[in-house]
């Protein structure tokens, strides 16, 4: 893999290549058009001296190129103008095309990467990473990097128009725009403490503000307004200046880019007029200096800038191309599937070795069977790592050791997708998508009709919730902006199990969220849905847990006991423990 | 948009009034600097007097400095008058969110209020930095051209400012056009982004389904819709400046053109041929910064639509104090009276004509399934909500004659979500008290957070992490209700806030809380019975009614709901 700001480069370019010829044509034109405009100054001088003649001529004689030059003159603007025009709309469509596609390709690629990279990236990180790199790399393609590159070609030729002019007042500039330059570096590099200033302090305001707008109640419930505004004002205040003295330092590089500026212009109109004197400048020749000379001022003051654009914009490129590097699951369409009529739901550990980091493992040689149709329980205190096993059997997360089997067939040797098809996963945090309600319980089986999607809900006994919401079935609802309480959406989350009606299945008994009379619908669908199924059943109540054919009991990552209730009763031990403590008054 | 205008930007008509000085007197130099090299063509090389010419460059050094100094005060002003209009906006609109209800916050929902809090405030500063530095300078020099060039020559005068109809007229229409545009991609974008987000959260959900494909292919589409749209929109403007450029050079060879005329009949001079050529060109170099405002100026349009809607909203709940205190001798601390409340657009109301009396000194509890609206009631105690119909009554007196700080510093109230604050933890406890250090670890000793403050770093000292990231749910709970305790009020409400403790540590907890605060007068919302059976007097709500009240032994004789309730908790763990 190409690493480094040139392999990126090579590769944006790969984002391009489709519309290469869109691409090429910009270039290519962009470049033609500054030569036209950077020409036109000199003609326009030429259309000076042709006046100045006529003008000491005594007005006999006006040279018969005067219209001409002026049509030519007009030619190089359009062609020079339209130029711009069509590389400006080739490099739009260029640009966008390849963010889309590389938008598409990070999605695609968030689909693929295991499961630990979304578990190690909070999901806002990556969200904000796919929107402002993006945004920062559609301006680095469609402008910024070939506004750069028109820049230096522009002080370039410019540059060399001024040298076939008149060499001596070139000079000028050739002293004057390394000073400019070097000016600027200093101030941006000045700014750039300033700039960190002003970035920290957003960085604390807008934390101050977070904070205390999750916890608005609490704030308002213990009279904290006053304190909070105290708060917030000193910090804004701050704020304020640091943003004003950022600002103003980098608002140094316009006016002295513009003093410089003027400089030249200055010494150009007086020597320019000695030269004249002298005779050997025309009053062409000077007009066309002084024009020059002003249309240096625009790439001269804007290609730093510029510069630290491109530069950010290749950051973003790299950041973008790290995570398109990432790791992908394998491809396993090779492998064999699985038919889910046919699976019985026989799972066994062999030992099996694990760890979430290679450093740590916490899973040694487990082993233990499970006979299809039975209740395993998974139990343990609160951060004992209770879900690794639904990681595990899902292959969330790949084992280092041993195998995990379905009906005795290794579940490595089996399709991943075909694999979790099997499984019925309900978890405490209840995904559900924007949406309709029906959406997201139809997201169980594709093509559900509305009959089946009813008849899901009443399965598990939500359909009188649903029927309440004034757009029944067809009500929106989402992760942020829901009518439906925790219980109630995890009930949609059942209906959605249901629905796609799996052999195996995991269920999160995690109620704590839930008002009592909603968690006795959840657990009576629950107990339902295990009937005849395999499940795995992260579990919290007595009840479950008593009744389960085999308890797994799980502490600090690792798995301690496994065993039916008595067994582990009579071991005696950390489960033993518990259950006491959980049974007694 | 003309009241926020007149609120947060004409305050400052002082500082703008200078910065359009500075900014009309920068003009000015510059024109003057290019009409002195005018002087140097006609006094000095004309004349071929040197000693013209070396005063006309340092009248033109002189001028420069002046013209270099404005442009500094210029860009100062205009970097200080942007930042302060945002830091005002963002300020009252901090003001005015510290006033909301409730009702008022979800309204809006927490992430909107941080983004208006942020992208939005920050969106018109960077406008307002770009619009003074830059963008004030364009009407400014288009003035100062056509009266400079009218002092010139009219017939070539009238070019110019056919020119600049033109450019201007076209830039506005397109601008205009591309607008709502702009907004849409921009609305698309969001859509995308959002959409990336919850797809990373359920990738869980989706792979158990094997709804890879599916979703590929479903922002795929959406990703190929926003691709088109942004496509149009940028093409629909990036014709302007090209064209606005080619139309004033076009009109620069016409005015050669027509002076070729105007020379013979002496009209004009080949110098003031040179100048005007020079002016377009000036004029051309401020054009820069029409794209930034074409496309800038949707999104800040909207985004101070959005400020607008929050600044001047109309907080459901006001403070406007009647001058009445609570009686010290009332027997009853809290009256229900009546009292109902309904959610905007809900066809039925969460609390309906609730009547509940809390004596002096006891302990009320209020047990309800989700729903039962026994959340909403208790919160119109510190007035989180205000009853839409009915009356609470604090010590005899209606909640909303009191002075809201006053009445608010007699509750002591936890939430049902526990909080906590990005500080210290003595900060968490003591809520800008003034409370003794001793005071504040005896209240989480008897929540028992003493066990995970033994363990934190700098004790009392540990700054707790945003959202208490760095503890457990129920050791959150157990700081959240030290906070409750520490306080010295009339009244604590505890809204459902032993739930993520596990049972042995409930019972301690409460039983401390009960010894601590004997004589006050407590409410307590629950969902286990376990929790609130020795109260004085319990409150069974259903679909926000009041089903029955009465003792623990009372209600599991006679209500019906209170003993469902009791019969599918007594199984479960940390029953009884």
């Amino acid at each position: 893999m190409a690493r480094g700001k040139r392999g990126s480069l090579r590769r944006l370019g790969g984002y391009m290549a489709k519309d290469r010829r869109l691409a090429i044509i910009a270039v290519v034109v962009m470049v033609l058009g500054s030569m036209a405009l950077a020409f036109a100054p000199k003609l326009a001088g030429n259309l000076i001296d042709m006046l100045t003649e006529y003008v000491t001529g005594g007005y006999a004689h006006l040279d018969d190129g005067f219209l001409t030059l002026i049509a030519v003159i007009a030619g190089l603007y359009v062609f020079g103008y339209c130029a711009t025009m069509v590389s400006n709309r080739n490099m739009i469509i260029v640009s966008r095309n390849a963010t889309q596609r590389m938008r598409r390709n990070l999605h695609n690629k968030l689909n693929r990467v295991p499961i630990r990279f979304l578990d190690t990236h909070p999901s806002g990180d990556i969200s904000s990473r796919l929107t402002n790199d993006l945004t920062t790399v559609e301006s680095l393609l469609e402008s910024d990097l070939l506004t750069l590159i028109v820049q230096v070609l522009l002080i370039v030729l410019i540059l060399i128009m001024m040298f076939i002019v008149n060499p001596a007042l070139a000079i000028i500039y050739i002293v004057l725009m390394p000073v400019s330059f070097l000016m600027i570096r200093y101030i941006t590099r000045k700014t750039k403490k300033g700039f960190k200033l002003q970035q920290s302090t957003v960085g604390e305001l807008n934390g101050f503000m977070g904070d205390v707008l999750n916890n608005h109640t609490l704030v308002k419930a213990y009279g904290m307004e006053d304190v909070s505004e105290e708060r917030f004002s000193e910090i804004n205040g701050r704020f304020h200046r640091a943003y004003v003295r950022s600002k103003f330092a980098s608002g140094f590089i316009m006016p002295l880019t513009l003093i410089i500026n003027n400089i030249g212009y200055i010494c150009v109109s007086i020597f320019g007029a000695y030269m004249i004197i002298e005779g050997t400048l025309t009053l062409g020749g000077f007009t066309a200096f002084l024009l020059y000379g002003q249309m240096l001022s625009g790439p001269l003051q804007s290609a730093s800038s510029n510069m630290n654009q491109v530069q950010s914009g290749m950051a973003a490129v790299e950041r973008l191309f790290e995570i398109l590097d990432e790791d992908e699951e394998p491809d396993e369409s090779g492998l064999p599937g699985l038919d889910v009529s046919k699976v019985e739901g026989g799972v066994a550990f062999r030992d099996v070795t694990f760890g979430y980091v290679p450093e740590r493992t916490l899973f040694r040689d487990v082993s233990f069977d499970v006979e299809p149709g039975s209740v395993v329980a998974i139990v343990g205190p609160s951060g004992a790592g209770k879900t690794t096993v639904i990681n595990l059997l899902m292959r969330f997360y790949e084992i280092y050791g041993g195998t995990i089997s379905v009906d005795g067939a290794d579940t490595r040797g089996i399709n991943r997708d075909a694999l979790r098809k099997a499984f019925g996963m309900v978890l405490q945090d209840s995904w559900v998508f924007e949406g309709t309600i029906a959406d997201n319980i139809a997201y169980g089986r594709m093509g559900a009709t509305r009959e089946e999607i009813v008849e899901a809900a009443r399965t598990v006994g939500c359909d009188s919730i649903i029927d309440v919401l004034p757009d029944g079935y067809d009500t929106y609802i989402s992760e942020e902006n829901s009518q439906l309480s925790v219980g109630e959406m995890q009930l949609l989350i059942l209906a959605r199990a249901v629905l796609a009606d799996p052999r195996i299945l995991i269920l999160d008994e995690a109620t704590s969220n839930m008002d009592t009379r909603t968690e006795a619908l959840v657990t009576k669908a629950m107990e339902r849905m295990m009937e005849g199924r395999t499940t795995f059943i992260i579990a919290h109540r007595l009840f479950t847990i008593r009744n389960a054919d085999k308890i797994i009991f799980m502490k600090d990552g690792d798995i301690k006991e496994v065993g039916s209730h008595d067994q582990l009763m009579e071991l005696d031990g950390l489960y033993a423990d518990m259950y006491r403590s959980m049974s007694s008054p | 948009m003309r009241r926020f205008l007149k609120d947060y930007v004409v305050p400052y008509w002082k500082q703008i009034l200078v910065l359009l000085v500075f900014v009309v007197l920068q003009v000015y130099l510059q024109l003057q600097v290019l009409s002195e090299t005018h002087a140097i063509l006609n006094g000095g090389v004309a004349n071929q007097d040197m000693g013209f010419i070396k005063d006309a460059g340092v009248r033109m050094i002189l001028m420069t400095l002046v013209y270099g100094l404005s442009i500094v005060l210029v860009s100062y002003l205009s970097a200080y008058l942007s930042a302060s209009v945002t830091c005002d906006v963002r300020r009252d609109l901090f003001k005015r969110i510290m006033t909301f209800s409730q009702k008022d916050f979800s309204r809006f929902g927490g992430s909107t209020l941080m983004t208006r809090l942020t992208a939005d405030t920050t969106r018109i500063q960077i406008f307002m930095l770009n619009a003074l530095r830059n963008a004030l300078l364009v009407p400014i020099v288009i003035v100062a051209l056509v009266i400079a060039a009218a002092m010139i020559n009219l017939t070539l005068c009238a070019v110019l400012v056919v020119a600049f109809v033109v450019t201007i007229s076209m830039m506005v229409v397109k601008s205009r056009q591309s607008m709502p545009m702009f907004n849409e991609v921009q609305e698309e974008l969001d859509t995308l982004n959002t959409l990336v987000k919850e797809k990373a959260e359920g990738a869980r959900t989706i792979r158990a389904f094997g709804r890879q494909q599916y979703e590929i292919e479903r922002f795929n589409d959406l990703n190929e819709e926003f691709r088109k749209d942004s496509t149009r929109a940028a093409l629909k403007i990036c014709y302007l400046t090209p064209i606005a450029l080619m139309v004033m050079n076009l009109a620069v060879l016409l005015i050669y053109y027509l002076g070729s005329v105007e020379l013979q009949e002496r009209l004009i001079t080949i110098s003031d041929m040179i100048l005007f050529f020079q002016y377009v060109t000036y004029f051309i170099s401020c054009l820069a910064i029409v794209p930034f405002i074409v496309t800038t100026l949707p999104k800040t349009v909207v985004s101070t639509a959005r400020l607008e809607e929050v600044i001047y909203y109309d907080p459901t709940v006001v403070n406007d104090p009647k001058g009445v205190s609570p009686s010290a001798d009332c027997d009853e601390a809290i009256v229900f009276e009546d009292v109902s409340y309904g959610y905007a657009g809900a066809a039925k109301d969460a609390v309906s004509d609730v009547d509940i009396t809390i004596r002096k000194g006891t302990t009320t509890a209020i047990i309800g399934a989700t729903g039962s609206g026994k959340s909403t009631l208790v919160q119109m105690v510190p007035r989180l909500f205000d009853p839409t119909g009915g009356r609470v009554l604090f010590g005899g007196v209606d909640v909303r004659d009191m002075d809201i700080g006053e009445l608010r510093s007699r509750i002591a109230y936890a939430s049902q979500r526990t909080m906590v604050l990005e500080d210290t933890v003595y900060a968490n406890v003591a809520m800008g008290a003034d409370v003794p250090r001793e005071d504040v670890e005896a209240a989480c000793r008897l929540t028992m957070f003493s066990e995970v403050l033994e363990r934190m770093p700098d004790g009392l000292d540990t700054v707790m992490a945003r959202g208490g990231m760095n503890v457990s749910g129920g050791q959150k709970q157990r700081l959240s209700l030290a906070r409750t305790i520490c306080r010295d009020a009339d009244v604590y409400v505890f809204d459902d806030c032993f739930s993520a403790l596990d049972a042995k540590t409930e019972r301690t907890v409460r039983e401390n809380i009960r010894e601590r605060l004997a004589g006050k007068t407590v409410i307590m919302v629950a969902q286990k019975i376990s929790t609130i059976r020795d109260a004085d007097s319990i409150v069974v709500m259903d679909k926000g009614r009041v089903v029955q009240q009465g003792t623990h032994e009372e209600l599991l004789e006679t209500c019906e709901i209170y003993r469902e309730i009791h019969a599918t908790q007594s199984y479960a763990g940390g029953g009884e």
